[in-house]
């Protein structure tokens, strides 16, 4: 069989009763363009650039590779020429771009392998430009991908296409042209990574990231609340940076905890490094003090924020029961002066 | 940030005196100075001088508790000096709760009155301080 005996409409087989449209053993599907723009619209949103093209290329890559198994598996061709040829005369028969290889040059024996050709109306170039407007780079991965898929089968090693002009960014026509990779320099790169692509993948980037953020929890977490004994039944608890209200819970536990243990009279919470708190965490905190009271000791708040100041203020906070004072200075001292009035009684 | 109403430090005291009339803008204004200043000075005391204000609506006046309770939370405290007899009956009339707030004669009266609970309280924390210090001379 010649190259120009090819004739898709012959070679497909449409078997409606069972829903099917073959080339060959190979079950073929027809899409509309306009789905297929927006798969691609939804790739580059929620994948980015990279990944879409690696899909695309290596989808493609895949359409090139199965369509020269099945069309040498099922014709005999005359030469090698039309076995080869076939690859860009299918390609224009399946309605993906119109191609017209004007250069190939290969020898087994030595590896070599160079092929030019040209792209006509490309559907990849069409949707591109419908979807993003005029592209930066060549637009046509899966168009190129079957390049390298078909080219790559022939030759029986990996060849590498790359996309030299493109209707996507504003070239009258698409061009393309085909080398092993060790014949590309870095122009070629590109490409090569979006076909290689297969352990980078978003989820398991995504999964590695949740794990160094609990990781960080866990460290943070342990960090953060430190209680110091720093005088005789006097605790301090300094709260640094954001407080939320699962910090402020771990900081309730941990205080209580604390004063059960040193059986402390008096508690300073300074808040000097805070400063935001939101109404919630700022309604906790005061619940903070009250089982702290609770448990039977004196509690001090220091170094509040005119920012929290305002905020406990605003939420009508009853702070009757709280003592505040400027800094943690005061506070120890106030601490003291209760603490001795305390043993003169006694 | 706008300063309409000038914010004296006096020794151990922040003084505010309210010459012009009050709007609620003017108030709010006020609120946040105030909270900024009381952060960011060594202060104990907070005077807020009212003698020139003739009239004090139910929000101003429930704005200057809110001033006092921003202040009491960064250890301050607040005393409202020379409350005009008419706004006086006023505020009593309109069922306004000045409740929680402190008030002084005048500025005067007020500065005294902060003063001396200061000198106090000083005097206690040296009793205290000297005390502690006696203690760990010994040990």
């Amino acid at each position: 069989m010649k190259v120009s005996d090819l004739d898709l409409r012959t070679m497909l087989s449409f078997d409606p009763e069972h829903g099917k449209v073959c080339l060959g053993e190979d079950r073929m599907l027809l899409f509309r363009q306009d789905a297929l723009s927006v798969l691609r619209r939804l790739l580059n949103d929620q994948l980015g650039e990279r990944l879409m093209r690696a899909i695309l290329s290596q989808f493609g890559y895949r359409c090139g590779n199965g369509d020269y198994g099945t069309l040498s598996k099922s014709y005999d061709w005359e030469t090698e020429l039309d076995r080869m040829s076939a690859g860009p005369a299918l390609h224009t028969w399946e309605g993906i771009v119109h191609v017209e290889p004007t250069f190939l040059e290969y020898d087994r024996d030595s590896g070599h392998f160079h092929m030019r050709g040209i792209w006509r109306n490309s559907y990849e170039a069409e949707i591109h430009r419908e979807i993003f407007g005029l592209s930066d780079e060549p637009v046509c991965h899966s168009l190129t991908g079957y390049a390298s898929g078909w080219c790559s089968a022939f030759f029986g090693k990996p060849l590498i296409a790359i996309e030299t002009k493109c209707m996507g960014k504003g070239d009258e026509r698409c061009e393309f042209e085909v080398r092993t990779p060790n014949a590309w320099g870095p122009e070629a790169d590109a490409w090569k990574e979006a076909l290689e692509q297969n352990d980078y993948s978003l989820s398991r980037e995504l999964e590695a990231k949740i794990a160094v953020i609990q990781e960080q929890e866990m460290a943070i977490s342990e960090l953060n609340t430190p209680v110091m004994e720093i005088w005789d039944d006097i605790l301090v608890l300094p709260i640094v940076g954001v407080v939320d209200t699962r910090r402020s819970m771990e900081i309730m536990n941990n205080l209580l905890e604390s004063i059960e243990q040193t059986q402390s009279r008096c508690v300073i919470i300074d808040v000097t490094g805070v400063e935001v708190v939101d109404t919630k965490t700022a309604d906790y905190l005061l619940k903070v003090m009250r089982a702290a009271n609770l448990l039977g000791s004196r509690c001090v708040l220091t170094g509040l924020s005119s920012a929290i100041a305002q905020t406990l203020v605003e939420i009508g906070a009853d702070l009757s029961e709280v003592r505040t004072l400027r800094n943690i200075k005061e506070g120890l001292k106030d601490c003291l002066k209760y603490l001795r009035l305390e043993s003169r009684e006694e | 940030m706008r300063r309409t109403i000038p914010i004296i430090k006096l020794r151990q005291n922040l003084i505010v005196s309210i010459q012009i009339e009050m709007t609620d803008r003017l108030v709010a204004e006020l609120k946040e100075n105030i909270a900024f200043e009381v952060r960011a000075r060594e202060v104990s005391g907070l005077v807020i001088e009212v003698s020139a204000v003739d009239f004090l609506d139910s929000y101003i006046a429930r704005s200057l508790q809110q001033i006092a309770k921003i202040a009491a939370c960064m250890g301050v405290e607040t005393i409202l000096a020379g409350l005009d007899s008419a706004v006086a009956i006023t505020l009593v009339e309109m069922g306004a709760d000045m409740l929680g707030l402190e008030t002084a004669l005048d500025l005067e009266d007020a500065i005294d009155i902060l003063e001396e609970r200061q000198a106090e309280s000083r005097s206690e924390e040296e009793r205290v301080l000297a005390e502690i210090y006696a203690e760990l001379e010994e040990s």
